[in-house]
């Protein structure tokens, strides 16, 4: 059940791109939905996944594809925990950028994502900064040029 | 078997890993030469049979009465007019059951190793028509047990249905020794021959069997290809159940004129391309013959049956490998067969088939949930077979 849910959400995006993890979507689809209704997997996709990466290992290392083979169900439980602690850190991160931005609030001049205001003014090359606090690329610096 | 037969199958010849087929009972592979044999119809005569009188017609016209005379020969029909073109076993099996005139009260024995194409027909006449349906139980062992078969014998026996060569475990069943018992008790006999005519001589005349039906593409043949034997004064007093363009002489707005078989049983535009090239696969067979490729298949089995004793699997079927064909049906304690048969095929490209084979009803009687089936045939080798062995050596340890 576990590594159905997971690879739905996986299969759900690279499904956007290939035709070939449509089908798989579809099938970790079904799977899901009747294991939400307390019904039993009948694509035996949870089965099919669990063979295929037993598989891989099983050419590595038997060992431990044996431990795979034998935990996949809490291996999966661990993944999906993982998964799920992340996606709440990707939130909340998100909603900081949403409301707060990118910029450093001790220093609003450290600005990762959106376009942060530098002092340029002395080290502009073309000489053509109009203010001494602009934005970079608006004197034609960038990078490290600009401090 | 030598290369050049391995050569003659593009799939065994691709660039990369190579793939190891042992899936043969499911379908087989094509060589060149039956490939080669499609594109023809399609590249030099691909035109309408039966019917239109230009020259591309006419030619096609001679490439089937070659293509039936070919299949006659196959499987020692009396004459050509015996052989009908099928789209599989399946079809053919339906073709006879609904075709034979059987009423309620009469009764149709089949095995208890019957592949759905024939418990369904049954069942469903059973359903509508009132039929009982008998079944014989194989022995514990999966051999077939005459007496019992013999027990169920009664005037009221109208049809006989046997699988000739089990596909879930390759015992083939006496047929010979079946079809005089049915014809002592005045029953008739249909034997499904999927899995036995792509493996061993199996001659129409001398088992005296009265329908046979099996497909191409077990055999090398195209898919959606399959004859149905039928002895020619059977065929000639039965209806089809398929009715249409070429299956009459003429017709008025409420009466019609059958043709004689084979084309009664022949509606529509057929697929000319597999039959042309389903006569070659039988060529190609022929060519090889068919004694070599039964040595071949059973000594294999031996081979890997051997060889595997120390492996601890649970094998379907008679112990003595000889009795098997190609058929290697198994089971490991602890593992389920689809996680078996998708392990074979991403650590080795190992093609096997896993789960009930279509022969639901005995698995659930025997209360096995599935099973493992490594089907050979006269392109694999030992070498093969060896790498079969020590990948199910990699994959027990998973226990």
């Amino acid at each position: 059940m576990v590594a159905c849910i997971i690879a739905l959400i996986v299969l759900a995006f690279m499904a956007l791109f290939s035709a070939k993890y449509r089908v798989w979507f579809r099938e970790a689809l079904s799977c899901v939905t009747r294991r939400f209704v307390l019904k039993s997997c009948n694509t035996g996709f949870d089965s099919k996944v669990k063979s295929v990466v037993t598989a891989k290992l099983l050419k590595k290392n038997v060992k431990m594809a044996r431990f795979t083979h034998k935990y996949f169900e809490a291996i999966s439980w661990i993944f999906m925990i993982i998964f799920v602690v992340s996606l709440v850190f990707t939130a909340y991160g998100l909603y900081n950028i949403a409301v707060y931005g990118s910029c450093d609030p001790q220093n609003p001049d450290m600005c990762v994502l959106t376009p942060g205001i530098s002092s340029c003014s002395h080290e502009c090359p073309e000489g053509n900064c109009q203010a001494s606090m602009v934005p970079c690329d608006t004197c034609g610096c960038s990078g490290e040029e600009c401090s | 078997m030598d290369e050049k037969i391995r050569s003659d199958f593009p799939v065994l010849n691709r660039e990369g890993k190579p793939i190891i087929y042992l899936d043969s009972a499911c379908q087989t592979l094509r060589p060149n030469q039956v490939i080669d044999k499609i594109n023809e119809y399609y590249k030099e005569y691909p035109a309408c049979g039966g019917r239109s009188l230009h020259k591309l017609g006419k030619m096609v016209d001679e490439k089937v009465i070659e293509s039936r005379k070919r299949m006659q020969k196959f499987i020692g029909a009396k004459k050509s007019e015996e052989v009908i073109f099928t789209k599989n076993t399946t079809e053919g099996i339906n073709i006879i059951l609904n075709s034979l005139s059987l009423k309620s009260g009469d009764a149709v024995i089949t095995t208890d190793k019957e592949h759905n194409s024939v418990l369904l027909p049954v069942q469903f006449l059973a359903k509508r028509k009132g039929i009982e349906h008998k079944i014989t139980k194989s022995n514990d062992d999966g051999t077939f047990n005459l007496d019992k078969f013999q027990e169920l014998l009664t005037p009221e026996v109208k049809l006989v249905s046997v699988v000739h060569t089990s596909n879930i475990d390759g015992f083939t069943n006496p047929a010979k020794e079946i079809v005089k018992a049915a014809h002592d008790n005045g029953s008739l006999v249909l034997l499904d021959g999927a899995q036995s005519v792509p493996h061993k001589e199996v001659d129409v005349k001398k088992l005296d069997v009265d329908f046979l039906a099996f497909s191409g593409h077990k055999m090398c043949g195209p898919s959606g290809t399959g004859i149905l034997y039928g002895k020619y004064d059977l065929l000639k007093n039965m209806e089809p159940i398929f009715v249409g363009g070429e299956t009459v002489s003429n017709s008025t707005y409420t009466t019609s004129e059958m043709e004689n078989p084979p084309e009664r049983f022949e509606p529509g535009l057929q697929n000319y391309a597999g039959m042309v090239g389903l006569a070659e696969a039988a060529r190609y067979l022929q060519k090889i013959g068919m004694d070599k490729i039964q040595r071949h298949d059973v000594e294999l089995n031996k081979y890997l049956t051997e060889n595997a004793r120390d492996l601890g699997l649970q094998i379907l079927g008679p112990s003595d490998p000889g009795l098997r064909s190609g058929v290697f049906s198994f089971n490991i304690k602890g593992l389920d067969p689809h996680e078996i048969a998708i392990m074979l095929d991403h650590t080795n490209n190992i093609a096997v088939r896993s789960g009930m084979h279509c022969v639901h009803s005995w698995f659930n009687e025997n209360e096995i949930k599935g099973s493992v089936r490594a089907s050979m045939y006269f392109y694999n080798t030992k070498e093969e077979i060896e790498t079969f062995i020590s990948t199910l050596k990699e994959i027990i340890k998973l226990r």
